[in-house]
């Protein structure tokens, strides 16, 4: 049995006619990190305030370390939350905040609790600031007290609702280390929510993408480059074309021609990812740039393929399936009207049947 | 320095109007209560006469005690249904909108109904009576116009305990939730939580409610010049009987008890900007 297994959850908000969250099912393994990640309201912080206790399923089981946890208050459960404010007490010191549980519920003698707390400053790099005000330190250092405050409790799960969105792009990612860290330090299995992408990959060991409130796809993050569920996920980590296609023996079949990939025969959506784009010059397809945007490191194109350079008719494709959109390096610049000719590489495909 | 300076212009017309607005019938009231009722000044006689009358500590102490008990009792009650009505029922809507209407009934309508709610004549008093609990209306506890001032309290409580109410329940439904489940998920249970987390979080606004409140249940007439007791006549209704008395000869008594009101409207106002001021600072 694994750590956190969630089992057929399903919650419904009144006056909401669908479920926010339907039929969910989810394990977790001890000390891992589980990313839950999606757009705005498809569910995860619901989950996550399902598993704290902070809102009651309608239906579906939740346990934790092996024992059931449905029914129980919030402060009965193995868990801490740190939320996306970091929900500090301002009229307490930075120690005091950090000691919270244990000198409410008298859990410690005087001199442990001085003894964690100082161990908590010294592990989130607080050494110096456990006399301050917590209002006269910085957003990152006030998502670390609440950190800190939350592994204070010593929880068998900490959960993260989106604890670095309100930092700024340079804070988020020392904390992103930071929480790696402290999770691979103490062991502590986390599961932590965030519709960004690039936090998901940087922090999860593996990642729960939600959509409508159901799971869309779980895996390791690179799953989600190579064989993506399904064509919302796909889109989601950044594959933009689609194509019709037909798989038989291994072999998918489309407009832009035939492609060895290990899929399940049958007609389906060809997904290509816009680095799938290789032979630049020397290709066999040929297509006309219709824009370029320059992306930093690299440049994406929108390409008309020449029809007279695809395998099968172009009858085929839906209007704009004969449109792609590739990048490539910028060491070599595309105008728009240029041709472009190039093949396509199928390890970066993936066959959505 | 210009910009501080046109500031400085465009408010100071509004400031001068509020001060002429509000000094200057102080003003004339402070110096009228030192004057007898031919204008002929007297230094401090009138506020000894006053001071040592025992019919105006009397009225002090009733209107104090009155004041107070009504704030307590709405300030309390308003905490409970402000923790009532943030929990999801059926019936939330309704509850909050009868919340909030009774905000708009005049205190004089509210007191007339008391009248013919639970006066010795009112409908609850007969129904008593048909009910065969009392034999007779004169039975019925004595609760409009009673020198304990009953029904002066709990028209106040019924007024005030949604006013206060709402101001708390904003804050209740704001961010004391969120520092409540915060709480909750760190292992705090119920009782320590409603005492380390909401209520420091309410306190400010609930005082700063209540103390409004005082002042308001402190200087109202309407309500005590109908629900009032005739053995202990609330200061505003005193106030007014003695200016308007025939003879002039209190009119001096009837200006001292107004700056007396006054100093103790003037306290309480600077009580609640203390409170406002502290409220603020702890809110940033």
């Amino acid at each position: 049995m694994s750590f956190l297994t969630i089992d057929g959850l399903t919650k419904t908000y009144r006056g909401n006619a669908e479920p926010t969250i339907c039929e969910l099912d989810l394990e977790v393994e001890q000390g891992e990190i589980v990313v839950l990640l999606g757009a705005s309201g498809c569910g995860k912080t619901t989950t996550l305030r399902l598993i704290a206790g902070l809102e009651q399923q309608d239906r579906g089981s939740i346990s934790i370390d092996g024992d059931c946890v449905d029914g129980l208050r919030a402060e009965k459960r193995p868990i801490a939350m740190v939320f996306q404010k970091a929900l500090l007490f301002k009229n307490m010191t930075v120690a005091e905040n950090i000691g919270f549980t244990p000198r409410l519920n008298r859990s410690m003698s005087r001199q442990e609790l001085a003894r964690r707390i100082d161990e908590m400053l010294a592990l989130m790099r607080l050494e110096g600031l456990g006399e301050r005000k917590v209002t006269q330190i910085s957003g990152g250092q006030e998502q670390r007290v609440s950190l800190a405050r939350a592994l204070m409790t010593n929880p068998k799960l900490l959960l993260l609702d989106e604890p670095l969105s309100a930092l700024d792009a340079e804070l988020r990612v020392s904390m992103r280390e930071h929480i790696r860290l402290v999770n691979r330090k103490l062991g502590t299995t986390m599961l932590f929510v965030t519709h960004d992408q690039e936090e998901a990959l940087a922090l999860g060991d593996r990642i729960a993408m939600m959509f409508d409130g159901r799971l869309a796809q779980y895996g390791a993050p690179e799953e989600f480059f190579t064989r993506p569920a399904s064509r919302q996920v796909a889109s989601f980590f950044g594959w933009k074309n689609f194509v019709k296609a037909e798989c038989r023996l291994k072999v998918a079949s489309c407009a832009f021609g035939r492609f060895a990939l290990d899929c399940p025969d049958g007609v389906g959506v060809l997904a290509i990812r816009p680095e799938a784009a290789c032979n630049i010059g020397t290709g066999v397809l040929q297509g006309v740039v219709l824009s370029a945007t320059f992306k930093g490191t690299s440049f994406s194109y929108r390409v008309r393929i020449d029809e007279r350079t695809l395998e099968q008719t172009s009858n085929d494709c839906e209007p704009g399936e004969l449109e792609l959109e590739l990048e490539l390096d910028s060491r070599e610049v595309f105008s728009p009207g240029e041709l472009l000719r190039f093949d396509l590489d199928a390890r970066r495909m993936w066959m959505l049947v | 320095m210009r910009s501080r300076l046109s500031l400085i212009g465009s408010f100071l017309p509004l400031a001068l109007l509020m001060a002429l607005a509000y000094l200057w019938p102080v003003l004339v009231t402070v110096q009228a209560s030192f004057a007898d009722d031919a204008g002929v000044f007297v230094g401090a006689q009138n506020y000894e006469d006053t001071l040592t009358s025992y019919y105006f500590i009397d009225s002090l102490l009733f209107s104090l005690k009155v004041s107070l008990v009504s704030t307590l009792v709405s300030m309390i009650l308003a905490v409970v249904l402000a923790l009532a009505l943030r929990e999801t029922f059926v019936g939330k809507k309704l509850a909050l909108f009868i919340c909030q209407y009774n905000l708009s009934v005049p205190r004089m309508a509210a007191a007339m109904i008391m009248v013919f709610l639970i006066s010795q004549t009112g409908w609850l008093s007969s129904l008593a009576h048909e009910m065969g609990i009392y034999d007779s209306a004169a039975q019925f506890p004595f609760w409009v116009y009673d020198a304990g001032g009953v029904g002066l309290i709990t028209v106040f409580v019924w007024k005030f305990t949604p006013y206060i109410c709402m101001s708390v329940l904003g804050i209740l439904q704001g961010a004391s939730l969120e520092y409540e489940h915060q709480a909750a998920t760190l292992g705090i249970g119920r009782v320590k939580r409603f005492v380390h987390v909401v209520l420091p979080s309410i306190i400010p606004a609930t005082a700063v409610a209540s103390i409004l409140v005082f002042a308001a249940s402190f200087g109202d007439y309407e309500v005590p010049a109908i629900l009032g007791s005739a053995q202990s006549r609330p200061l505003s209704v005193m106030v007014y009987l003695k200016y308007l008395d025939p003879h002039l000869r209190d009119r001096p008594e009837a200006f001292v008890i107004m700056v007396i009101m006054t100093l103790v409207l003037m306290a309480i106002i600077v009580t609640y900007w203390l409170c406002a001021t502290r409220s603020e600072r702890n809110a940033s």
